[in-house]
């Protein structure tokens, strides 16, 4: 007697078809799951046996085969536990399976018969339906996560009563996500741009990082509010679209950090690993890769306080996802692609004491310093287009009560950017002006003769690297953008000057 | 080398005595060698020696620290000058402790032109590092010789105005001459031993020890005619060095700073104590006048007609001069707004968002308006955002 059911297994942050077939035989009584599983899938066998019986019903004392097939992909996790149990319970009878035939079930099974949640719903489902399937059983707790696919019929089961229930007819009423009402609800950010005093100097060159999307590091003394400007980032960034916040939620979903309470992730979102981070916590990774904070940050923001004292390995491995906007990682499992569309926001102390041209205090020597910048390299600094200094905090800017500017009239100027680059950009294939190309740079900043004087004059006076002539237009291509102008202007130029501060030797 | 200055060596790089008490056995026994022979009777019968000092003397005897010295000093170039030798700086025997040798890499420069002392603070402004510089630079420029310690800060910045100038410069360590100290002046070592040299007292392969500075500061002064000060806190090592120069009757010029500023309050109260000011390289040459001798004087008036000169050929010797004069005539032909944030600079560094709040103008306008002068060489970018005027 064989029965077969549909399940799902995960690779990377999309999944794959797995169809579960469980045979009864004769011979003597064995439980053996077939088709690479690894040890979490193999003890499945447990789980379901002993959910079986006490939900009322029967175990077969038979010679039970389980096969996942395609046989030749490794399995890993308790997703398939359901499947099994109703494969095994379809051979006895105890379970209908003409209804289920084109279902997809997943779901782990507890030893008293309910059904817990698993990781990784929303891609699983998403990528069924995207071949062919239209209904799925998944457990309660992730039935919101997998109704955000539009289109699936989603039955949110308890226990494995439930699914013996809907496969003999019993009504189940199909979940339902209105996608508009969670967009709707969204929770807000809870911090707002005019929490920061003083600091306009750093909050205009933010601006900036967000309208062009550029990478931006901060340098400043200890206090000087870089963190606390570097978390109001999200703020001024657009809204996510609903494609945008798909992506977002399938990679949480991935790495289990879904509650069932909001089912979509609506907020842009703003990762700040401790810089004791590992490669792989930080890029992805592990026998079966799981996505590193690169990822988790993909479409917004990713913060690393005190660059400096990350592991050099640690910035290195950026480069490569920062470039591609996306990660691939190569394990013996399988190699796995997330997405890590990133805006990096950087912050360092200018020497290893941290008040080195701020305070009378600092008494490091100029190799110390050296040493502190020349951690990171230089590398991973050319993709940092937007290098600001942040000045220490007056007492008076704290006690100051006068209005500043909210997140919200910000966040205007940046979408008005957003929409002129989106428009130039249409056939170039990118999106924002820190994407361009050395050659788009010299068909889209164009700069007319006084422009051209500026710049020449501040690479003779004020010892700009080479390096820096691509950055400086690309910034005030930004800064233009921004203002609504047509061309680069000469003080778009001169402003982007000033946020290329790594480049000159006065800082050493 | 001669017999005499091994013996005069051997004294000389004995750590258990002052240098004044070297000096003092060496005048007392009319030679290293007699030093060298005394038992520990005759030591005692100095008067001046404890009996634990006169013992260490003998056991240091058997040291063979002047083999390994004058091996040394092969081996990397450096030149031992006892206090014997007619190389010694005859200015030097003026005072009440020379060294009885000294040990150096490079040329010492002639000794009948004025040496000047430049000294200051090591954490010194924008305004006191390029005081150092171009004053030297003048001075320099002139045929004077630069003494400083080669420390970072003024002192860096004074060795570095003479070598721009061409001229020469004495760096005077308070460490073995081949040990690098600091290591961040390496490049301005090289370019000293090319046209002056680094002098020491200390034996080749001695460490820069704290205690070393301010005895070395009385050779730094005893070098030189006159010492300047460009910055100095109220407790700063280079009072060491005016202290030592008063006692030596040198000519002591102090450069005023602003009276907010900590690192100027040593330099101020010197002014105040009596200290020439120093304001123009010529209140320097005007005084020394009375003090060097008539072949100067003649000198100090070829020095007039050369500085006339340099303000027209020499535009790099005085850029400061130079942009000192464009204020003057172009501040007229800079925009009302430009004119408005440069009146708001002082020579205090003021950061990028108090500018923008004493001219209630908006940030990216500041900014423009802030390159603009920098290109223009009116104001100095410092870190931490911030902006002086330029001198």
């Amino acid at each position: 007697m064989l029965k077969r059911t549909i399940s799902c297994a995960l690779n990377g942050i999309s999944g794959y078809l797995i169809y579960v077939e469980v045979d009864l035989g004769n011979g003597l009584p064995a439980f053996d799951i077939v088709g690479l599983p690894d040890s979490s899938v193999k003890e499945a066998k447990e789980r379901v046996r002993t959910a079986i019986k006490n939900s009322g019903l029967k175990f077969p004392v038979q010679r039970i085969t389980v096969n996942l097939a395609p046989a030749n992909l490794r399995k890993e996790g308790s997703g398939f536990d359901l499947p099994i149990a109703a494969g095994i319970l379809g051979c006895l009878g105890a379970l209908k399976t003409e209804k289920i035939s084109d279902t997809l079930i997943i779901g782990e099974l507890s030893l008293d018969g309910s059904v817990r949640g698993i990781n990784g719903v929303l891609p699983m489902i998403h990528s069924a339906y995207q071949n062919g399937i239209k209904k799925c059983i998944v457990p309660y707790e992730n039935a919101q996560e997998a109704a955000l696919v539009k289109g699936m019929e989603v039955i949110g089961v308890k226990s494995l009563c439930d699914v013996i229930d809907y496969a003999a007819g019993k009504k189940f009423e199909p979940f339902k996500t209105d996608i508009d009402e969670l967009f709707k609800n969204k929770e807000n950010y809870n911090i707002d741009f005019s929490d920061v005093k003083g600091q306009e100097n750093v909050k205009r060159a933010i601006e900036i990082a967000a309208a062009g999307m550029h990478n931006i590091i901060m340098i400043g003394p200890p206090g000087s509010g870089k963190t606390m400007s570097a978390k109001r980032i999200a703020t001024i960034l657009p809204d996510l679209s609903f494609e945008e916040s798909m992506e977002i939620t399938k990679i949480y979903s991935v790495s289990g950090m879904l509650s069932s309470k909001n089912a979509l992730i609506t907020t842009r979102p703003f990762r700040s690993p401790h810089h004791s981070i590992s490669n792989s916590a930080m890029v992805g990774g592990g026998r079966f890769p799981k996505p590193g904070e690169v990822s988790l940050a993909h479409n917004g923001v990713l913060f690393l306080d005190e660059m400096p004292e990350f592991k050099r390995n640690v910035l290195e491995e950026l480069r490569q996802p920062m470039e591609d906007m996306e990660v691939t990682i190569s394990r013996v499992n399988g190699t796995m692609t997330f997405p890590s569309n990133i805006m990096l926001v950087a912050s360092m102390n200018p020497c290893p004491c941290g008040y080195y041209g701020y305070s009378d205090k600092c008494k490091c020597s100029q190799k110390e310093i050296n040493k502190y910048m020349n951690k990171i390299s230089g590398p991973l600094l050319d993709r940092i287009d937007i290098q600001i200094e942040a000045a220490a905090v007056d007492f008076s800017d704290l006690e100051n009560n006068a209005p500043t500017e909210s997140s919200a009239s910000i966040k205007k100027r940046v979408l008005a950017a957003h929409n002129i680059q989106k428009q130039r950009y249409i056939n170039d294939g990118i999106y924002f002006n820190s994407q361009l190309s050395p050659s788009a740079i010299k068909k889209y900043c164009r700069l007319g003769n006084s422009e051209k004087m500026i710049l020449k004059a501040a690479f003779d006076k004020l010892n700009f690297s080479a390096r820096a002539y691509h950055k400086i237009l690309k910034i005030s291509r930004t800064i233009a953008d921004l203002a609504q102008c047509e061309n680069i202007k000469v003080e778009h130029i001169a402003e982007a000057l000033q946020l290329r501060n790594l480049d000159r030797n006065y800082f050493f | 080398m001669r017999e005499d200055d091994k013996y005069i060596l051997w004294l000389s790089i004995f750590e258990g005595l002052s240098a004044l008490k070297k000096f003092d056995l060496y005048k007392y026994f009319e030679s290293a060698k007699a030093v060298y022979e005394a038992n520990l009777s005759e030591l005692l019968s100095t008067g001046f020696l404890t009996e634990y000092a006169s013992q260490k003397l003998i056991d240091y005897k058997n040291s063979n620290n002047v083999e390994n010295t004058i091996e040394q000093c092969l081996k990397k170039e450096i030149e031992f000058i006892s206090i014997e030798n007619n190389k010694y700086p005859q200015k030097l025997l003026k005072i009440s402790d020379p060294p009885l040798g000294l040990f150096i890499i490079g040329t010492l420069p002639d000794y009948s032109l004025p040496n000047i002392a430049i000294v200051g603070s090591r954490a010194c402004s924008k305004y006191g590092a390029s005081q150092a510089y171009s004053f030297a630079n003048h001075f320099a420029s002139n045929g004077m010789t630069i003494v400083s310690g080669l420390a970072k800060g003024i002192d860096a910045k004074a060795h570095l105005g003479a070598i721009d100038a061409n001229g020469k410069t004495i760096a005077v360590l308070g460490n073995g001459v081949d040990v690098i100290y600091p290591s961040e002046n390496i490049e301005i070592r090289e370019k000293i031993i090319e046209t002056g040299c680094i002098i020491s007292e200390y034996a080749p392969g001695v460490m820069p020890l704290r205690c070393h500075f301010p005895i070395r500061n009385r050779i730094i002064s005893g070098l030189s005619d006159a010492v300047c000060v460009i910055e100095a806190t109220k407790k700063s090592g280079s009072l060491h060095t005016i202290n030592h120069a008063l006692e030596q009757g040198k000519e002591v010029f102090s450069v005023p700073g602003n009276i907010t500023s900590a690192l100027s309050i040593g330099c101020n109260d010197l002014i105040k104590s009596g200290a020439h000011p120093l304001t123009d390289p010529f209140d320097l040459y005007e005084v020394m006048d009375f003090v060097v001798k008539k072949e100067t004087k003649r000198k100090e008036k070829n020095i007039s007609k050369t500085k006339k000169n340099t303000k027209i050929n020499k535009k790099e010797d005085n850029n400061k001069k130079s942009s000192k004069d464009n204020y003057k005539n172009n501040n007229d032909s800079l925009a009302a707004d430009e004119k408005m944030v440069y009146d708001c600079i002082g020579f205090e560094p003021v950061t990028v968002e108090k500018l923008a709040e004493l001219t209630n103008s908006q940030i990216q306008t500041i900014q423009y308006i802030l390159i603009m002068l920098e290109l223009k060489s009116y104001i100095v970018k410092l870190p931490g955002q911030k902006y002086v005027r330029s001198l």
